[in-house]
């Protein structure tokens, strides 16, 4: 086993060795463009897209070199078990690519660390592990790609979307989904690595470990598939409602331009004054607040998930970051990189050396602008000039802000929980005084409904259109459209339900259909690990909801048509009883994808069954 | 005593095409077995069901006794294999390779490794790619024999070879003295060294067994006859036991195998004038056997 | 009792094994004086590797010259070159002789040379042998 993983370590150790000064020099060039630890977005991705693609693309051809006929039997053929051997390789292949990874990362945040005041955190290096793991991860899914006959192993990339895509609201579970992931992969790895590469694995909890995400990826693929025989056919005979929107659904709303949009969120009312409103918002000025919820920051995330790096106050060469280790603003001055003292949560320090416990801030405000700092619930104003920092705005007890304060050309918008605020904006400019909103609106529905919201200026306040696909409960869109008035009072105009639907409904669920299983299951991971989101729906909310009842039976049906599917294809492929037991529960558990899957996952060829 | 190799009914289908059919074949221990076999005879198709790298369509194979769907590492550690391209990590040096070699194997006899490897000229601190193909044929075959196997396979060991290095991997496999009684598989289509090397003469033909007797019994099997027909040759569906057959200015050059004397008189039943018996040599004897469907597509069947 | 030097070339792709050709070749030596009674010959494994075969192929040669009387063992010291004595049937002695002539007359007989010159060769070559050491009884 050592002996093996010495061998294929040498293999690679120049390659190692010149991916490492390759990426050292493009850390080097990149730190002149941009501050180091504030890479673009872009920057980010192009990063991620180099580090899991390069490894994916090292572990599939790793072990292609290996599998060719004589190699592979040279390989193979030594006393010694299939997966010590597999152990060697991917032992020397995963700390080359840590090696590639981590050496160049240290070199840099080291540096910045030890020469320069920039902060520096403890995410700041372990960020190096999240990369690793992610490159492991698409190694793990590159080597298994090459070992395993099944068409679909690619499939499991899906599993780096999974560890890479949310912003999980702690570091377990940041960590612990992606070391499941490496330990799933890595296990798939070995039962793969078998003297003969051309056989499928057969152990029940390999299958079952092989299908849950290949068919989780494939729920993606076949919804997909409507493109085929829904959408692109629908567009070609014109009456796809995305250039022929449908008048009586919600969204129809998205084709109208200004005051038409209130004209038919009106339309129906039996308001004496929405004749009136309607003509006044002809002539208002249009505006728009976005309600979808913000994740705010969390203590030590990810800081290439920061959504500012600095405060860096106009006219001066002041920068000043937020240290999540020391829950503190630290500031430096870019000339001759002079220590400005640190900002707390009661205000200015001279040093961050003398800030006290209370000084500490108790969640990690996200930098808005050139001088404010929000978390849920306060907005604070920095006075750089005169070293203050004041309250800009408290929501009430019990209500927090779920989104940053928006910024329009006649107002400054904040959506809470509970409320949309609207403030002067020359107000919220000002230095000195607290903030205190125009209007107060509540939120006629949840908020998490609420897909967004129009507002029209009037003479005398603002009109503003709610609407939303769910709006009057799950499946039921409707609008609604309101008066708020100078000086307080909210007036209902109309609320309007719409009938018609822009797709039909097995389109519309169409992952709840062809995998209730698969759907719950996502949206409860996604839920558990980003709380916040509200894109991720949590089980408890989905199995409340009223879906038609001929998503049911389909549902259930295609369900029930898949078991027995799986059944007859095991039977057809002559597999043993563990194996079909297996291939009928996944059927009736995940549905379709466990079809596509099984299919995936056995010989194509009629010669292959006739043993 | 266990058998080396055995197996039984041995199929082996690629989609349509049979590459084993059948195959029932029993290697005892000791000697040197020769396989011949024309390419895609199904010969590495047998290697890789016995080494357990791929898996036999129905049948079975057993490898010093051990189911060879199973083998294990202490079987596999018994059995050498040496492929006809020599590999070896090319990025190792002679040395590093060595070393790793010996690490897995516990009955590495390292003064057998160094009497082979002295019959090749290869310099230890180069890397294996730098090694030319004979050298690295060498350095192949001291590991192999060096491992003390009680099996080794040797799969067209000497192709592409010069005939200095030949001649060198030819000495060492014969002449090495070794304490384990090895059984050798040497696959081979150079037909002087079979003769030279080989105790027994296994022949393959479409992933069928067509030959597994000592060489000299086998071209006891072959008899060459020259007749004249004027009535031309009979039908070869009727000639018993027919090989092949060439017109060679007039005369009719047979081949058959399992014939007697009598088939003279068969010839001369069937309108040959005259009749003689040559004599037939090893490679002639082989060929006639290889070509048999290769020369006759309309006699199949 | 010296090892001698066994001057015999086997020649692959012949139609004859090349344990018979071993045979014939070390007959021939001892019909020739080239290995008088009482030489030792090589080992086994010395003469496989003189000629480059396998020693097994040596051996079955070894047991055929045994067999016909030509060589014998001696307990842990080797074969040696043995008196000369008859081990054949009277029937194999005549068929062996047969297929030498014929093989002779096959060969001669597109030569320009007429019978008398012919058995004279043969009668010169014969007078040879039995000059030979050890063959006083062959005819």
């Amino acid at each position: 086993m050592l002996q093996i993983f010495k061998s294929e370590f040498l293999r690679y150790r120049t390659w190692t060795l010149l991916a490492m000064v390759a990426v050292l020099a493009a850390y080097a060039f990149l730190a002149k463009l941009f501050p180091f630890l504030s890479a673009p977005p872009e920057m980010t991705a192009i990063s991620y897209i180099v580090a899991v693609g390069g490894s994916l693309a090292f572990g599939l051809v790793q072990m292609l070199l290996h599998r060719r006929a004589n190699h592979w039997t040279y390989l193979v053929h030594r006393p010694l078990e299939p997966k010590q051997i597999y152990f060697g390789l991917s032992l020397a292949g995963m700390l080359s690519i840590a090696l590639v990874l981590v050496i160049p990362w240290l070199i840099m945040v080291v540096g910045i660390d030890a020469f320069t005041v920039t902060v520096v955190d403890t995410r700041h290096y372990s960020y190096v592990l999240f990369m690793v793991f992610c490159a492991l991860t698409g190694y793990l899914v590159g080597s298994l790609t090459a070992l395993n006959p099944s068409k679909g192993s690619i499939l499991l990339a899906i599993l780096l979307l999974i560890i890479m895509n949310p912003r999980p609201s702690n570091d377990f579970a940041q960590f612990a989904p992606m070391l499941v992931v490496l330990a799933v992969l890595y296990a798939l790895n070995i039962v793969s690595f078998k003297p003969d590469l051309s056989t499928h694995v057969r152990k029940p909890w390999a299958i079952a470990l092989m299908a849950l995400p290949m068919c989780y990826a494939l729920t993606y693929g076949l919804a997909m598939s409507t493109l085929i025989y829904y959408h692109i056919p629908r567009f070609i005979m014109g009456t796809h409602p995305d250039n022929n929107p449908i008048n009586g659904t919600v969204e129809f709303i998205w084709s109208l331009k200004g005051a038409d949009r209130v004209a038919y969120a009106l339309e129906g009312s039996d308001n004496g004054n929405a004749d009136f409103y309607a003509k006044q918002a002809e002539l208002a000025e249009e505006g728009w607040i976005s309600t979808s919820a913000w994740t705010y920051p969390r203590r030590g995330q990810l800081h290439t998930q920061d959504a500012q790096y600095a405060l860096t106050p106009k006219g001066t060469s002041d920068v000043w970051q937020f240290s999540h280790d020391q829950m503190l603003m630290i500031g430096h001055s870019r000339i001759g990189q002079k220590p400005l003292g640190a900002i707390g949560m009661q205000g200015f320090i001279d040093s961050a050396d003398d800030a006290t416990d209370a000084d500490r801030f108790n969640t990690v405000p996200t930098m808005v602008g050139e001088k404010f700092l929000a978390t849920p619930e306060v907005i604070y104003q920095v006075n750089f000039a005169e070293r203050r920092l004041d309250i800009k705005h408290a929501p009430e007890a019990g209500e927090h802000y779920i989104g940053r304060p928006q910024m329009g050309e006649n107002y400054v918008a904040l959506v809470t929980n509970k409320h949309v605020l609207m403030f002067d904006p020359h107000q919220v400019a000002d230095e000195y005084e607290a903030a205190v909103p125009e209007y107060v609106i509540e939120h006629p529905v949840p908020v998490s409904i609420i897909a967004s919201i129009d507002t029209y200026r009037l003479v005398d306040g603002y009109l503003l259109t709610y609407y939303g696909p769910n709006f009057f409960g799950f499946d039921q869109p409707g609008s609604m459209v309101m008066h708020a008035k100078l000086g307080g009072g909210v007036e209902v105009i109309n609320a309007r339900h719409y009938r018609e639907q822009r797709h039909p409904a097995w389109v519309r669920h169409f992952m709840e259909k062809i995998s209730p299983a698969l759907h719950v299951m996502d949206n409860a991971y996604l839920s558990s690990v980003e709380p916040t989101n509200a894109d991720y729906t949590s089980p408890s909310e989905l199995l409340a909801r009223e879906y038609p009842k001929p998503i049911y039976w389909m549902a259930g049906l295609l369900m029930l048509v898949s078991a027995a599917v799986n059944f007859l294809l095991s039977r057809r492929h002559g597999l043993s009883r563990a194996e079909t037991v297996t291939w009928t529960l996944l059927g009736a558990c995940l549905s379709v994808p466990a079809v596509v899957a099984f299919l995936l996952m056995h010989p194509w060829r009629r010669e292959a069954l006739d043993t | 005593m266990q058998n080396c190799i055995e197996t039984n009914d041995l199929t082996k289908r690629f989609g349509k095409k049979l590459a084993l059919k059948d195959f029932t074949l029993t290697i005892e221990q000791g000697g040197i077995h020769a396989i011949v076999g024309s390419n895609g005879a199904g010969k590495s198709t047998l290697f890789r069901l016995l080494l357990g790298v791929s898996t036999p369509t129905s049948g079975t194979a057993r490898l010093l006794g051990a189911d060879c769907r199973t083998l294990q590492p202490e079987i596999r550690g018994r059995v050498g294999y040496v492929n006809e391209e020599h590999t070896l990590p090319l990025w190792m040096k002679a040395k590093e390779i060595t070393a790793h070699q010996r690490a897995f194997y516990p009955k590495w006899n390292q003064k057998t490794f160094e009497s082979v490897i002295g019959y090749f000229d290869v310099d230890q601190n180069q890397k294996v790619a730098g090694l030319s193909r004979g050298e690295r044929a060498g350095l192949n075959l001291s590991m192999a024999l060096a491992q003390s196997p009680d099996l080794l396979i040797l799969d067209e060991p000497t192709l592409g070879l010069d005939v200095v290095a030949r001649q060198s991997f030819l000495e060492a496999l014969m002449f090495t003295e070794t304490e384990a009684n090895t059984t050798i598989i040497y696959c081979s289509h150079q037909m002087e060294e079979i003769e030279r090397v080989a105790d027994r003469l296994i022949i393959m033909e479409r992933g069928e067994l067509k030959n597994n007797s000592s060489p000299d019994d086998f071209v006891e099997r072959v008899s060459y006859w020259v007749a004249e027909i004027p009535s031309g040759l009979p039908d070869k569906g009727k000639i018993p036991g027919y090989l092949n057959a060439r017109d060679i200015e007039g005369q009719c050059h047979i081949l058959v195998a399992d014939q007697g004397n009598d088939f003279g008189d068969f010839l001369k039943k069937n309108g040959a004038t005259a009749v003689a018996r040559n004599p037939v040599n090893l490679e002639r004897a082989v060929n006639a056997f290889l070509t048999k469907n290769h020369s006759a597509p309309d006699s199949r069947a | 009792m010296s090892v001698s030097n066994v001057k015999i070339q086997i020649v692959t792709g012949d139609s004859r094994p090349i344990f018979k050709q071993i045979v014939d070749g070390v007959r021939m030596e001892i019909a020739t004086g080239g290995l008088p009674v009482g030489t030792k010959l090589p080992s086994v494994r010395g003469l496989a590797m003189q000629l480059m075969i396998n020693a097994n192929t040596v051996a079955k040669a070894y047991n055929e010259l045994t067999a016909q009387g030509l060589v014998e063992p001696r307990q842990g010291l080797g074969l040696f070159v043995s008196e000369p004595r008859q081990l054949l049937s009277e029937e194999e002695q005549q068929k062996r002789l047969k297929s030498a002539v014929d093989n002779l007359v096959n060969e001669v007989a597109y030569l320009d040379f007429g019978s008398e010159e012919i058995l004279r060769e043969v009668q010169k070559a014969l007078t040879k042998l039995d000059g030979a050491p050890g063959t006083d009884d062959r005819d």
